[in-house]
């Protein structure tokens, strides 16, 4: 109950919060050794049914990036019985879409349905992820599709930037500097028995997982998943390994000029920690102050302060291995050199002096307060199950994530910026006008370094 | 067929009105300790006055900046502080206003909103405007002119409205007419459009009605009612457009992309539930007839979708929006796209079309009603255009009840030659890096 507000001009204090728990999750695994993952809400009659399987793009040897991509997309091209086109009615007249993917550790495929669906759906879902025909027609035309997306990219600063910063950090000898869908030198490597062989080396029970959330009873789901996946027995096949990481790069400027840009897409970042590190909490409540929330230090300086911007925000993408830092932004071009440099004045900031007791507590209060807020629906509830097994987090994450948040200090932010904010190890990519090649090479005393389109547009 | 039962959204309502003319809908669910506060003004780019497009968008921007008891960026520090999360937007005919809070906050979410309802010009300064000028000009960079078909967001209402029509001009404003914004006119517009009367709250969530009931009274009551505004000048447009229009557009992008849009009813009218089913037989997920027709077996797009933009006066738009496949040309693709949208009109769609389409609708309506954030706009939205909350809960029904006849009517008056427009992207040849 809120407290007496009294006059309007009050500002109201808040009422005794109620108490939230993230939804309560039984574990089941099939005869075939699948683990069945169910979260049961009752509120509104669907379900969500989210597939994953260990067997995402780092796992790609060299060369062949988009692999698991192509295969992802291309199970539901058809199977034996049933063409792309066969599955694709099936789903949709279930009332929902299927677009499986990759990520870098998983491929994923996910179904919302209406409650009373469930059991076709999962049939439905059984059959592309064990069967699939991979006929080489249908192969073809996803790499076309693939295709087209980078030519498309080539002319999109946003993706021009985000896939030249993977670029330059891990370079061309890392998995990680490719994107995910690859490129089309990768793209073209790809055929029928390629994605036969990711299929039999990642489709296979000991690497997947199904979680359920939604308007169904545990033992329904478990019986369910048994019913359909029970049996099923993959053949012996070499263990998919990650590829080899990556080697530190030197910190230096990229530059990819585009004649008719009127602004510039920056992305300034370095490696980071993986995902399963000591200081994780403290971390995400140090992005939060830096450039994490629209109060962050990067937004407000750059948005706010000087109106160099629609949005300016930092953020750690988190991986197994291979985790990295970036702070991105869209910048008027004549604003470019100034934003580099408040950029790189916040990140020293942070390392130099201890956050402020208000700036702490706007971030703490907000990541704890927020909690309930990320997990309202059937599919955020299984992306948030997913993550969990994705990084081996442990069972009670979820539970103790609030007290976490809670216990990290001014002391500590400053201590894990630290550790891993490295403005030494900084790259900056600028993808923007042409013009501005003089400015960017006065900014780095000459160490500017040429970044072109990729290679070729044709098919 | 998806049951009948499990369409039957029964959200609770409780609506009232204020003495000074706010609507406001109070809808209870406990099951998590959230709640969303949702704000919807009745006033958009349409009501801009000449010279000042852009305005009704740069004016949602000053909202944020502080009110009488509010500091500049204390709203949204004190939203997220309090574990929210909160935006706005601007369309053509309204601007909201939302956040979501953990349930013990709603009195803070509730007392900001009446805040900048009731007191927002004391804390608007001239600094502000211009930060904000500025913010929305690289807003209108990084979303259109830093993007491949950044422009069809404009061009095309430009070909779909006639040139005195109030959905005619740009939303996000030309950058002369964002340079001319002046505080005045952030003034008057206040005064005119910001007003109780103009403007519908929704709660939703984990509330108690009479508590809420109490808050809402005690922070909006006092607002006074608004002293008029000027009606909106929004006469009748013919069913449509009587005619053809093209315009190429040669722009440096990777491949030829088409947009041809067609005339349609008007959101939450009977036809346009068949609009809208129409809309996603044609190009609603890859089961649909574009795509699998042109991007599947034909190859000659790579991708292909469609989709309404559901405005409630006037005139609605349903776009098809296809990208060609690599080495395809502009005229190609059009001539493939046409040729499918005159296979509806010669032969008629079937019975799995409109079943599909249905089942993607209704029950991407129902998963969606899980966010308070989204039952709280949905309802704003049917007070405002329909001044009934309870449409919030016959919604599916009435795109499960759209039949085989239904969409054969539509399309037969909608979909032919005389209602057209199309607006393509070819490639303006060099696309040069340095």
């Amino acid at each position: 109950m809120p407290n007496d507000v009294g006059a309007a001009e009050q500002r109201p204090t808040p009422g005794t919060p109620r108490s939230y728990h993230f939804p309560e999750v039984q574990r089941h695994q099939t005869t075939s050794g699948i683990d069945v993952i169910v979260a049961t809400v009752t509120r509104v009659p669907v379900v969500t049914l989210h597939y994953v399987i260990d067997g995402g793009a780092i796992y790609e040897p060299a060369g062949s990036a988009g692999t698991a991509q192509l295969t992802a997309k291309g199970i539901a091209e058809g199977t034996q019985a049933l063409s792309g086109d066969d599955i694709a009615q099936r789903f949709e007249l279930l009332g929902t879409s299927v677009e499986p993917d990759a990520g870098w550790e998983e491929l994923e495929l996910r179904s919302t349905v209406m409650s009373s669906r469930l059991t076709q759906a999962a049939a439905l879902a059984a059959e592309v992820l064990t069967s699939p025909a991979f006929r080489a027609d249908d192969l073809a035309r996803l790499q076309h599709e693939r295709i087209a997306e980078l030519m498309q990219r080539d002319t999109e600063p946003r993706g021009l930037a985000d896939d030249a910063f993977s670029r330059v950090l891990y370079g061309p000898d890392s998995r990680l500097g490719f994107p995910i869908g690859g490129e089309r030198e990768t793209v073209r490597e790809f055929g029928a028995s390629r994605a036969r062989e990711w299929h039999e080396r990642a489709f296979r029970p000991e690497r997947m997982a199904v979680i359920v959330a939604g308007d169904v009873e545990a033992d329904e789901a478990f019986a369910v998943m048994e019913r359909i996946w029970g049996s099923w027995r993959a053949t012996a096949s070499p263990l998919l390994m990650p590829s080899g990481g990556h080697r530190p790069r030197r910190s230096a400027t990229h530059f990819v000029a585009k004649t008719d840009a009127v602004q510039s897409e920056i992305r300034i970042g370095h490696t980071g920690p993986p995902r399963v590190n000591a200081d994780y909490f403290e971390l995400t409540v140090l992005n939060a102050i830096l450039g994490g929330l629209f109060g962050s230090r990067i937004n407000l300086n750059l948005r706010e302060a000087h109106g160099y911007t629609y949005g300016a925000f930092s953020g750690f993408d988190w991986r197994r291995d291979g985790s990295n830092f970036c702070v991105s932004t869209a910048v008027r071009s004549d604003a470019t050199v100034q934003a580099v440099r408040e950029i790189r004045s916040e990140i020293s900031r942070i390392r130099d002096e201890p956050v402020s007791t208000s700036e702490l507590s706007l971030a703490v209060e907000h990541l704890e307060g927020v909690f309930p807020i990320r997990f309202e629906t059937t599919a955020a509830m299984t992306n948030a199950l997913a993550s969990q097994l994705i990084f081996g987090l442990p069972r009670t994450y979820f539970d103790d994530y609030r007290e976490k948040i809670r216990s990290v200090s001014a002391a500590d932010v400053q201590r894990v910026a630290q550790a891993h904010l490295r403005p030494g190890d900084l790259n900056l990519v600028v993808v923007g006008n042409a013009a501005l090649k003089e400015e960017l090479t006065v900014l780095t005393d000459g160490d500017l370094v040429m970044e072109g389109l990729a290679a070729d547009t044709e098919l | 067929m998806t049951k009948s039962s499990e369409l039957r959204v029964e959200i609770p309502l409780e609506s009232f009105e204020l003495a000074n003319g706010l609507r406001v809908t109070i809808s209870a669910d406990r099951t998590a300790p959230i709640v969303a506060v949702n704000l919807w003004y009745h006033v958009g780019s349409a009501n801009e006055r000449p010279g000042r497009t852009g305005f009704a968008h740069l004016f949602e921007h000053m909202l944020f900046q502080g009110s009488a008891h509010v500091a500049a960026n204390e709203h949204f520090e004190l939203v997220q502080r309090a574990g929210g999360t909160l935006n706005g937007s601007t369309w053509l005919d309204r601007t909201n206003y939302f956040e979501t809070v953990p349930s013990n906050q709603l009195a803070l979410a509730l007392w900001l909103e009446a805040d900048r309802m009731g007191a927002l010009l004391p804390a608007m300064t001239q600094e502000k405007l211009d930060t904000q000028r500025s913010v929305v000009k690289n807003e209108r960079q990084w979303t259109i002119d830093n993007q491949p078909y950044g422009t069809w967001w404009e061009r095309l209402p430009a070909l779909a409205y006639p040139p005195e029509h109030p959905f005619h001009h740009s939303l996000i404003g030309s950058i002369e007419d964002l340079d001319a914004a002046s505080l005045d006119d952030v003034a008057q517009f206040f005064r005119t459009y910001y007003t109780p009367d103009n403007a519908v709250l929704t709660i939703a969530g984990d509330v108690e009605i009479e508590e809420a009931r109490a808050l809402v009274q005690q922070y909006f009551g006092p607002i006074p009612r608004g002293t008029g505004r000027p009606p909106l000048s929004l006469r009748d447009l013919p069913a449509d457009f009587g005619g053809w229009r093209r315009e190429v557009v040669h722009d440096r992008v990777a491949l030829p992309r088409l947009f041809l849009a067609f005339r349609s009813p008007v959101f939450g009218s009977e036809a346009y539930y068949a609009a809208s089913v129409t809309s996603a037989i044609l190009g609603l997920k890859v089961g649909s007839r574009l795509h699998r027709s042109l991007v599947r077996r034909q190859r000659i797009a790579s991708s292909a979708s469609a989709f309404t933009f559901d405005l409630a006066k006037s005139a609605d738009l349903l776009v098809l929006d296809v990208t060609a496949s690599p080495g395809v040309e502009g005229e190609a693709l059009e001539a493939a796209v046409v040729s499918e949208v005159n296979g509806l009109l010669s032969e008629g769609v079937s019975l799995p079309e409109v079943e599909r389409a249905v089942a993607l609708i209704t029950t991407d309506y129902v998963a969606a009603l899980q966010s308070a954030g989204a039952r709280a706009d949905l309802i704003s939205k049917f007070v405002t255009y329909f001044g009934e909350s309870a449409r919030v809960n016959t919604q599916a029904m009435c795109y499960r009840d759209v039949d085989l006849q239904a969409v054969t009517r539509f399309v037969e008056s909608h979909l032919g030659p005389d209602n057209r427009i199309s607006l393509l992207y070819v490639s303006s040849g060099d696309d040069s890096n340095a």
